[in-house]
Protein backbone atom coordinates (compact mmCIF):
# COMPACT_ATOMS: atom_id res chain seq x y z
CA UNK A 1 0.00 0.00 0.00
CA UNK A 2 3.13 2.21 0.51
CA UNK A 3 4.62 1.59 -2.86
CA UNK A 4 1.24 2.57 -3.90
CA UNK A 5 0.69 5.16 -2.29
CA UNK A 6 4.74 6.60 -3.90
CA UNK A 7 3.24 5.16 -7.26
CA UNK A 8 0.66 8.17 -6.76
CA UNK A 9 3.13 10.59 -5.70
CA UNK A 10 5.17 10.25 -8.57
CA UNK A 11 2.29 10.63 -10.80
CA UNK A 12 1.20 13.52 -9.27
CA UNK A 13 4.78 14.98 -9.59
CA UNK A 14 5.26 13.92 -13.74
CA UNK A 15 1.66 16.03 -14.32
CA UNK A 16 3.16 19.15 -12.10
CA UNK A 17 6.64 18.88 -13.94
CA UNK A 18 4.84 19.06 -17.22
CA UNK A 19 1.97 22.11 -16.08
CA UNK A 20 5.81 24.37 -14.70
CA UNK A 21 7.16 23.97 -18.07
CA UNK A 22 4.16 24.78 -19.96
CA UNK A 23 3.33 27.81 -16.54
CA UNK A 24 6.81 29.28 -17.28
CA UNK A 25 6.51 29.26 -21.23
CA UNK A 26 3.17 31.10 -20.45
CA UNK A 27 4.85 33.43 -17.83
CA UNK A 28 7.59 34.29 -20.60
CA UNK A 29 4.92 35.17 -23.38
CA UNK A 30 2.24 36.71 -20.70
CA UNK A 31 5.74 39.35 -19.90
CA UNK A 32 6.18 40.04 -23.63
CA UNK A 33 2.94 40.56 -24.26
CA UNK A 34 1.83 43.32 -21.70
CA UNK A 35 5.78 44.33 -21.50
CA UNK A 36 6.12 47.51 -19.56
CA UNK A 37 2.18 47.75 -18.19
CA UNK A 38 1.66 49.42 -15.27
CA UNK A 39 -2.13 48.59 -15.13
CA UNK A 40 -3.20 46.88 -11.67
CA UNK A 41 -4.72 43.72 -13.67
CA UNK A 42 -1.74 43.10 -15.33
CA UNK A 43 0.26 43.66 -11.73
CA UNK A 44 -1.89 41.18 -10.00
CA UNK A 45 -1.41 38.32 -12.74
CA UNK A 46 2.22 38.95 -12.77
CA UNK A 47 2.07 38.76 -8.95
CA UNK A 48 -0.28 35.39 -9.74
CA UNK A 49 2.50 33.84 -11.46
CA UNK A 50 5.44 34.61 -9.94
CA UNK A 51 4.15 32.72 -6.51
CA UNK A 52 2.90 29.76 -8.54
CA UNK A 53 6.50 29.70 -9.57
CA UNK A 54 7.27 29.97 -6.03
CA UNK A 55 4.61 27.05 -4.76
CA UNK A 56 5.76 24.44 -7.94
CA UNK A 57 9.25 24.65 -6.22
CA UNK A 58 7.83 24.05 -2.76
CA UNK A 59 5.30 21.10 -4.25
CA UNK A 60 8.61 19.72 -5.64
CA UNK A 61 10.11 19.33 -2.11
CA UNK A 62 6.94 17.96 -0.52
CA UNK A 63 6.99 15.46 -2.91
CA UNK A 64 10.34 14.26 -2.69
CA UNK A 65 10.45 14.82 1.60
CA UNK A 66 7.51 12.29 1.03
CA UNK A 67 9.37 9.87 -1.17
CA UNK A 68 12.20 9.66 0.87
CA UNK A 69 10.40 9.05 4.51
CA UNK A 70 7.94 6.50 2.07
CA UNK A 71 11.37 4.79 1.40
CA UNK A 72 12.80 5.00 4.57
CA UNK A 73 9.66 3.66 6.05
CA UNK A 74 9.77 0.43 3.75
CA UNK A 75 13.59 -0.48 4.87
CA UNK A 76 12.93 0.13 8.11
CA UNK A 77 10.28 -2.69 7.83
CA UNK A 78 12.99 -4.91 6.38
CA UNK B 1 3.40 44.26 -30.71
CA UNK B 2 1.88 46.54 -33.69
CA UNK B 3 -1.66 46.40 -32.55
CA UNK B 4 -4.12 46.38 -29.56
CA UNK B 5 -5.84 43.41 -31.37
CA UNK B 6 -2.40 41.68 -31.77
CA UNK B 7 -2.33 42.15 -27.59
CA UNK B 8 -5.30 41.01 -27.26
CA UNK B 9 -5.22 38.13 -29.68
CA UNK B 10 -1.85 36.98 -27.68
CA UNK B 11 -3.56 37.52 -24.36
CA UNK B 12 -6.10 35.51 -25.14
CA UNK B 13 -3.72 32.75 -26.35
CA UNK B 14 -2.10 33.09 -22.47
CA UNK B 15 -5.29 32.90 -20.94
CA UNK B 16 -6.16 29.87 -22.84
CA UNK B 17 -3.09 28.11 -22.15
CA UNK B 18 -3.40 28.62 -18.79
CA UNK B 19 -7.04 27.58 -18.40
CA UNK B 20 -5.22 24.41 -19.43
CA UNK B 21 -2.48 24.64 -16.52
CA UNK B 22 -5.19 24.98 -14.01
CA UNK B 23 -6.37 21.25 -15.21
CA UNK B 24 -3.33 20.08 -15.65
CA UNK B 25 -2.53 21.43 -11.95
CA UNK B 26 -6.21 19.98 -10.53
CA UNK B 27 -4.93 16.88 -12.07
CA UNK B 28 -0.97 16.21 -10.02
CA UNK B 29 -3.50 17.67 -7.06
CA UNK B 30 -5.70 14.84 -7.16
CA UNK B 31 -2.30 12.19 -7.52
CA UNK B 32 -0.95 13.74 -4.57
CA UNK B 33 -4.50 13.81 -2.54
CA UNK B 34 -5.20 9.95 -3.33
CA UNK B 35 -1.19 9.17 -2.47
CA UNK B 36 -1.73 11.18 0.82
CA UNK B 37 -5.12 9.37 1.36
CA UNK B 38 -3.29 5.96 1.06
CA UNK B 39 -0.38 6.87 3.26
CA UNK B 40 -2.84 7.55 6.04
CA UNK B 41 -4.57 3.86 5.10
CA UNK B 42 -1.05 2.34 5.24
CA UNK B 43 -0.10 4.13 8.45
CA UNK B 44 -3.53 3.39 10.79
CA UNK B 45 -1.95 2.20 13.62
CA UNK B 46 1.23 3.01 13.31
CA UNK B 47 3.72 5.62 14.95
CA UNK B 48 6.60 5.27 13.22
CA UNK B 49 7.87 8.77 12.46
CA UNK B 50 8.59 8.15 8.42
CA UNK B 51 4.89 6.89 7.95
CA UNK B 52 3.56 9.97 10.11
CA UNK B 53 6.05 12.28 8.16
CA UNK B 54 4.93 10.83 4.81
CA UNK B 55 1.55 11.38 5.74
CA UNK B 56 1.67 14.91 6.69
CA UNK B 57 4.63 16.32 3.28
CA UNK B 58 1.88 14.57 1.15
CA UNK B 59 -1.12 16.24 2.33
CA UNK B 60 1.06 19.64 2.55
CA UNK B 61 1.94 18.39 -1.46
CA UNK B 62 -1.68 17.91 -2.19
CA UNK B 63 -3.16 21.43 -0.81
CA UNK B 64 0.12 22.98 -2.11
CA UNK B 65 -0.82 21.54 -5.72
CA UNK B 66 -4.29 23.09 -5.19
CA UNK B 67 -2.62 26.65 -4.31
CA UNK B 68 -0.81 25.99 -8.03
CA UNK B 69 -3.90 25.74 -9.93
CA UNK B 70 -6.36 28.78 -8.13
CA UNK B 71 -2.86 31.40 -8.60
CA UNK B 72 -3.09 30.01 -12.45
CA UNK B 73 -6.66 30.54 -12.59
CA UNK B 74 -6.19 33.25 -10.63
CA UNK B 75 -3.70 34.94 -12.97
CA UNK B 76 -5.78 34.26 -15.86
CA UNK B 77 -9.18 35.71 -14.30
CA UNK B 78 -6.70 38.85 -14.29
CA UNK B 79 -5.71 38.87 -17.43
CA UNK B 80 -8.98 38.15 -18.68
CA UNK B 81 -10.18 41.07 -17.34
CA UNK B 82 -7.30 43.25 -18.39
CA UNK B 83 -8.11 41.90 -22.11
CA UNK B 84 -11.68 43.43 -21.70
CA UNK B 85 -10.45 46.83 -20.15
CA UNK B 86 -8.38 47.23 -23.58
CA UNK B 87 -10.65 45.68 -25.72
CA UNK B 88 -14.27 45.36 -24.07
CA UNK B 89 -16.09 42.13 -24.82
CA UNK B 90 -12.44 40.75 -26.28
CA UNK B 91 -12.16 37.79 -23.61
CA UNK B 92 -14.59 34.92 -23.04
CA UNK B 93 -16.18 34.97 -19.92
CA UNK B 94 -15.01 33.55 -16.98
CA UNK B 95 -17.88 31.78 -15.55
CA UNK B 96 -16.77 28.19 -16.71
CA UNK B 97 -13.20 28.06 -17.94
CA UNK B 98 -11.51 25.78 -16.07
CA UNK B 99 -14.42 24.16 -15.40
CA UNK B 100 -14.76 19.98 -17.15
CA UNK B 101 -18.64 19.69 -16.81
CA UNK B 102 -21.80 22.31 -17.32
CA UNK B 103 -22.94 24.13 -15.12
CA UNK B 104 -26.68 25.01 -13.57
CA UNK B 105 -26.70 27.84 -15.62
CA UNK B 106 -25.49 26.63 -18.53
CA UNK B 107 -27.72 23.55 -18.66
CA UNK B 108 -30.31 26.09 -18.78
CA UNK B 109 -29.07 28.26 -21.15
CA UNK B 110 -28.63 25.18 -23.54
CA UNK B 111 -32.01 23.89 -22.36
CA UNK B 112 -33.23 27.76 -23.86
CA UNK B 113 -30.92 27.10 -27.33
CA UNK B 114 -33.15 24.26 -28.07
CA UNK B 115 -36.51 25.40 -27.28
CA UNK B 116 -35.27 27.89 -29.11
CA UNK B 117 -34.48 25.86 -32.20
CA UNK B 118 -37.91 23.98 -31.87
CA UNK B 119 -40.02 27.06 -31.67
CA UNK B 120 -38.23 28.15 -34.90
CA UNK B 121 -38.09 24.85 -36.50
CA UNK B 122 -42.07 24.56 -35.62
CA UNK B 123 -42.56 28.48 -36.74
CA UNK B 124 -40.77 27.07 -40.20
CA UNK B 125 -43.33 24.25 -40.04
CA UNK B 126 -46.10 26.65 -39.98
CA UNK B 127 -45.11 28.45 -42.85
CA UNK B 128 -44.35 25.02 -44.82
CA UNK B 129 -47.82 24.05 -44.08
CA UNK B 130 -49.57 27.30 -45.12
CA UNK B 131 -47.36 27.29 -48.13
CA UNK B 132 -48.77 23.93 -49.15
CA UNK B 133 -52.40 25.29 -48.54
CA UNK B 134 -51.40 28.22 -51.37
CA UNK B 135 -50.02 25.62 -53.82
CA UNK B 136 -53.43 23.35 -53.37
CA UNK B 137 -55.38 26.38 -53.66
CA UNK B 138 -53.23 28.05 -57.01
CA UNK B 139 -53.25 24.16 -58.05
CA UNK B 140 -57.33 24.14 -57.65
CA UNK B 141 -57.11 27.66 -59.77
CA UNK B 142 -55.14 26.34 -61.90
CA UNK B 143 -57.37 23.05 -62.51
CA UNK B 144 -60.32 25.52 -63.05
CA UNK B 145 -58.21 27.95 -65.46
CA UNK B 146 -57.43 24.72 -67.63
CA UNK B 147 -60.33 22.77 -67.25
CA UNK B 148 -62.07 21.76 -70.71
CA UNK B 149 -65.20 23.82 -71.07
CA UNK B 150 -68.51 21.65 -71.09
CA UNK B 151 -67.58 19.32 -68.32
CA UNK B 152 -69.05 19.08 -64.93
CA UNK B 153 -65.80 18.18 -63.06
CA UNK B 154 -65.97 19.66 -59.88
CA UNK B 155 -62.66 20.64 -57.92
CA UNK B 156 -62.64 20.45 -54.32
CA UNK B 157 -60.86 23.64 -52.66
CA UNK B 158 -58.82 22.50 -50.09
CA UNK B 159 -59.11 25.04 -47.25
CA UNK B 160 -55.37 26.55 -46.10
CA UNK B 161 -54.37 25.66 -42.89
CA UNK B 162 -55.23 28.83 -39.84
CA UNK B 163 -52.43 30.82 -39.28
CA UNK B 164 -52.69 30.49 -35.55
CA UNK B 165 -53.87 26.86 -34.67
CA UNK B 166 -55.29 26.60 -31.36
CA UNK B 167 -52.91 24.29 -29.62
CA UNK B 168 -49.98 23.95 -27.77
CA UNK B 169 -47.16 25.08 -28.96
CA UNK B 170 -45.23 21.55 -28.56
CA UNK B 171 -48.45 19.93 -30.35
CA UNK B 172 -48.15 22.40 -33.01
CA UNK B 173 -45.35 20.92 -35.43
CA UNK B 174 -47.12 17.50 -35.49
CA UNK B 175 -50.57 19.11 -36.04
CA UNK B 176 -49.24 21.06 -39.14
CA UNK B 177 -47.09 18.38 -40.35
CA UNK B 178 -50.45 16.15 -40.57
CA UNK B 179 -52.58 18.89 -42.05
CA UNK B 180 -49.51 19.24 -44.95
CA UNK B 181 -50.04 15.59 -45.73
CA UNK B 182 -53.41 15.80 -46.37
CA UNK B 183 -53.29 18.64 -47.96
CA UNK B 184 -50.36 17.39 -50.22
CA UNK B 185 -53.10 13.87 -50.53
CA UNK B 186 -55.88 15.60 -51.88
CA UNK B 187 -53.64 18.12 -54.59
CA UNK B 188 -52.10 14.55 -55.59
CA UNK B 189 -56.41 13.20 -55.88
CA UNK B 190 -56.85 16.75 -57.49
CA UNK B 191 -53.65 16.22 -60.27
CA UNK B 192 -55.26 12.85 -60.77
CA UNK B 193 -58.78 13.53 -61.18
CA UNK B 194 -57.11 16.38 -63.86
CA UNK B 195 -55.18 13.89 -65.71
CA UNK B 196 -57.98 11.46 -65.77
CA UNK B 197 -60.23 14.05 -66.84
CA UNK B 198 -57.67 15.35 -69.47
CA UNK B 199 -57.21 11.95 -71.18
CA UNK B 200 -61.35 11.46 -71.34
CA UNK B 201 -61.37 14.83 -73.05
CA UNK B 202 -58.35 13.32 -75.45
CA UNK B 203 -60.73 10.47 -75.96
CA UNK B 204 -63.64 12.48 -77.04
CA UNK B 205 -62.16 15.20 -79.09
CA UNK B 206 -65.47 15.75 -80.43
CA UNK B 207 -66.77 16.92 -76.76
CA UNK B 208 -63.73 19.12 -76.07
CA UNK B 209 -63.40 22.34 -77.87
CA UNK B 210 -59.63 22.85 -77.28
CA UNK B 211 -58.57 18.97 -77.77
CA UNK B 212 -56.68 20.32 -81.03
CA UNK B 213 -53.67 21.46 -78.96
CA UNK B 214 -53.25 18.39 -77.04
CA UNK B 215 -53.83 16.09 -79.65
CA UNK B 216 -50.38 16.86 -81.28
CA UNK B 217 -48.82 16.25 -77.68
CA UNK B 218 -50.14 12.57 -77.85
Amino acid sequence: MVRQAVQAMHAGQRTLEATATDAADITRLAKLTVYDSKHPEVEKAMACLREAEREFDLTRRRIAATVEAANDFLRALG
Amino acid sequence: MSSVGDVVAQLREVVDRLDRTVVAAGRAQTDLTDGHATFTRAGQGSNHPKIRLAITESDTAGAKAGRISRLLAEAAGHLATYINIIAPGAAPSRESATHSGPSGEELVRDAAKRASIFRKASRATTRNAEQVGDYAKSFADFIDAVRPKGTTSQVQRPEAPPANPPHAPGDTAQSLAVTAAVLVAGALHLFDRFMQKRKESRDRPESTPRSDSSHGEG
